[in-house]
């Protein structure tokens, strides 16, 4: 089920009258039966994944908190961990091992035929991994308790909002709130309804508009040459940002909506001005999940400059796998890395900020770079993402046609310039805001008329300008 | 709670306030049949003759002469692929008379490329199909584009759709007056340069290959041995194209090997006649019969409907 489709408008309105409805005590059902119905909408089959990994996480848990042996507790949590990994790595990166194997064999003349396996990448299988994962190492380093009631637990790891494409919960955070008692609280409602009405405008207005012209080009670039291909990475840059930030918001509307708040995921990430600073402001519970799980305890920056690199491109690396089984996903984690690498040689702390006319050229090229990385993340091959590269600036002698081309070349319209024009200006006007204010909780004191205008607008153009057909969203495939 | 039911109700009563006009309005400016499909909602029983087929099978077939002494019936669609023939046939082969002949115009796309569900333009071209397919046939069937192609079709299509609408700037896909136009009107080699592109050149990029969609070949196989259960009569055809399509096709080393080679294979597997009418050269420089390089247009399509009726459907049909 997607939350831009017509059966999620009818859920969510009842999963929310009967979750008011029902006593305290008998919510956590709700919730779990609520989500597990999501995800089984979409495949019934993988909702064992699910409970194979809560289970095991839980279990794993539970041994930990009990369990004084330190050998003991590093086992129990091997065991765990290798368990929840192992379900992750047979479906989403057995065949790219595989193929990658045999490939690499071939450099010796070997010829093999890969084994490959045909299966479904099982939806947010990395997200609920990740949560579960954290779950068990904090019960180990002893930061929270090990929950003992299997349904908060099942519901924590389950909980729908969040469970295919995050925020990646800790449970320190989510859990208590799943627990505790919620009364109806209407600013938090009304909060949360207008988060999930800007998080549908940025995806079925921005990201699935924009998305028809990357494909454009990004489904077949060998078609395309010049400035399509450019436009195609921009337009790309701003797909893939209010597609999960979209996503995000919707999350986190909706839980809202029931009580809960989830983690902030995206804070104006193109406003950052350096790549340091857009990782502190991009997905922000999966950065902070390789900072606390991987790139601390390898040893972070408390360490010789050196082994800190190689920390860095170590976390970037997999960061950068975390995303897909393909090695466009590793190049662009290495990308980011290295770039963080460069960053800490040239730049130092008290030089990461600039004001003023600076700041704006560090934050344009923080983009384009940025926005050079993305083409990595979107080609299918490496050889597709270094066509892009190599003719991108095709044909650029000619300014005027390059132009033109670029333009007529993924098929906009001079009506369709404009609108997404409008667009992203406003995108970028309100992510620009919200670097100092809750550009929602403003609106909110707005005069009445005001209010109810932009709403109003704001609906309009979600139910007659969108894209219609209730498109996945990106992050889903992780 | 109340205060907010109340003003999500009010919300939810001015959205469809606005709504429901702004839909009445658009559905009025779309006209009528915008995507060609008022046709499958009266289609005639006891055919004799028909065809299916993308734009070639649309454009390429003209029953004028013919529906005098024959039931006849185009079923194509503009970039309508084998496996969609396949799923219209299930659906109408009842309507089809034992003995009918079919025609089954091959178009060079419809065998290449990856899965139709994948090309870009696929969700707005499979909502055409939601007016007279059941679910069953219908390719990534969901029911909420069902519920909004019937009763809400401003919410079933894209901005741009609404906006081109509302402009009164929507024509459909493909109308009688572009079907009579000429191609000696426009630049054919271009225009050839860029159908060759879209079809088959796009695989030979960039050090590419030749790519068969599986799928497609399958559905033929399906749709040949379909008219053969009903006591029908499958004939595989190539309609005419121009010469300057043609030769641009021919740039693509090998893939006219292959797909002759690939045709009298399936002929030879099925039993289905294939008869090649791509480089006629009866048809090939007559730019006044084509309304661009690889469509015929109204008067050519007349011409090779009744060359057809002489020179293949009169071995079956009593003429």
């Amino acid at each position: 089920m997607l939350f831009n489709s017509l059966s999620f408008a009818i859920f969510l309105p009842i999963v929310f009258s009967i979750y008011w409805l029902l006593p305290h005590k008998y919510r956590w059902i709700l919730i779990l039966a609520s989500s597990y119905y999501f995800y089984m909408s979409w495949n019934a089959k993988y909702i064992v994944l699910i409970l194979f990994t809560t289970c095991v996480s839980y279990g794993a848990a539970r041994l930990l908190e009990n369990e004084k042996n330190l050998k003991k507790k590093k086992m129990i949590l091997g065991i765990s961990a290798f368990l929840c990994l192992l379900v992750l790595f047979f479906f989403k990166y057995f065949n790219f091992v595989s193929e990658s194997f045999t490939a690499f064999l071939e450099i010796f003349t070997i010829q093999l035929n890969p084994i490959t396996l045909k299966l479904f990448l099982p939806v947010g299988i990395s997200f609920y991994t990740f949560q579960t994962l954290s779950y068990v190492i904090d019960v180990y380093r002893g930061k929270i308790p090990a929950e003992k009631h299997f349904g908060y637990y099942a519901a924590f790891v389950s909980f729908f909002p969040q469970l295919v494409a995050g925020p990646i919960e800790r449970a320190a955070d989510l859990m208590p709130q799943i627990k505790e008692e919620h009364t109806f609280d209407y600013d938090n409602a009304a909060y949360g309804l207008k988060l999930m009405a800007w998080g549908l405008f940025k995806k079925m207005v921005i990201a699935d508009t924009l998305s028809k012209y990357v494909s454009a080009v990004y489904d077949a670039p060998q078609k395309m040459a010049g400035f399509s291909l450019i436009l195609a990475t921009f337009f790309f840059s701003f797909q893939i940002y209010c597609d999960f930030s979209g996503y995000s918001d919707i999350a986190a509307g909706t839980s809202r909506l029931l009580g809960i708040h989830l983690s902030t995921n995206f804070k104006s990430p193109y406003f950052s001005q350096s790549i340091k600073e857009f990782w502190s402001r991009w997905h922000i519970s999966l950065s902070t999940w390789f900072r606390d799980y991987v790139y601390i305890p390898l040893g972070g920056n408390r360490t010789g400059k050196v082994r800190h690199a190689l920390n860095l491109l170590i976390t970037f690396l997999a960061s950068g796998l975390w995303h897909g089984a393909n090695w466009t996903f590793v190049v662009w984690g290495g990308i980011h890395g290295a770039a963080q690498v460069v960053e800490n040689i040239i730049l130092p702390e008290n030089r990461m900020k600039s004001r003023g006319i600076a700041a704006f050229f560090r934050t344009l090229f923080v983009f384009l770079f940025i926005s050079f990385a993305w083409v990595f993340f979107v080609s299918n091959s490496i050889p597709d993402a270094l066509y892009v590269i190599k003719h991108a600036f095709d044909g650029i002698s000619a300014p005027g046609s390059y132009i033109y081309n670029g333009y007529a070349g993924i098929g906009m319209s001079l009506s369709s310039i404009i609108k997404e024009n409008v667009f992203l200006v406003l995108l970028l006007v309100y992510d620009w805001m919200s670097l100092k204010s809750d550009v929602i909780a403003d609106c909110g004191k707005l005069k009445t008329p005001i209010r109810w205008a932009i709403y109003v607008l704001l609906s309009v153009t979600i139910l007659f300008l969108s894209q219609k057909g209730a498109a996945e969203f990106i992050y889903f495939q992780f | 709670m109340k205060k907010f039911i109340i003003k999500i109700t009010i919300l939810f009563l001015i959205l469809s306030a606005v709504t429901i006009p702004v839909n009445a309005m658009y559905v009025k400016k779309l006209g009528t049949d915008p995507d060609n499909t008022d046709k499958f909602h009266s289609v005639p029983e006891e055919i004799q003759l028909c065809n299916f087929g993308s734009s070639h099978g649309l454009c390429g077939f003209n029953y004028a002469d013919s529906s005098e002494k024959y039931t006849c019936f185009n079923f194509a669609l503009l970039s309508q692929y084998l496996s969609y023939d396949y799923r219209i046939f299930e659906n109408y082969k009842d309507h089809i008379r034992e003995g009918a002949i079919v025609f089954i115009p091959i178009s060079y796309f419809s065998l290449l490329g990856t899965d139709e569900v994948y090309v870009g333009d696929f969700k707005s071209k499979n909502k055409r199909y939601y007016s007279f397919l059941p679910a069953s046939q219908i390719k990534e069937y969901d029911a909420e584009t069902a519920v909004f192609t019937k009763f809400l079709p401003i919410m079933a299509v894209d901005s741009e759709t609404v906006i081109k609408a509302l402009q009164g700037k929507i024509t459909q896909d493909y109308n009688e007056a572009e079907w009579k136009r000429k191609a000696t009107d426009m630049d054919v080699a271009e225009n050839a340069k860029a159908a060759y592109m879209r079809h088959v050149g796009y695989q030979y990029l960039e050090g590419g290959h030749l790519t068969v969609n599986q799928n497609e070949i399958t559905s033929l196989y399906d749709l040949i041995d379909g008219c053969q259960t009903i006591g029908a009569v499958p004939i595989l055809i190539t309609v005419p194209y121009t010469r300057d399509y043609t030769d641009e096709v021919k740039k693509a080393g090998g893939f006219y090997e292959w797909f002759y080679s690939f045709m009298n294979q399936v002929s030879e597997d099925t039993g289905a006649e294939f008869y090649d009418y791509a480089f006629d050269e009866r048809f090939a420089d007559k730019y006044e019969w084509f309304m661009n390089a690889d469509h015929l247009n109204e008067y050519g399509a007349n011409h090779f409907t009744n060359i057809l009726m002489e020179e293949v459907a009169g071995k079956y049909l009593d003429m």
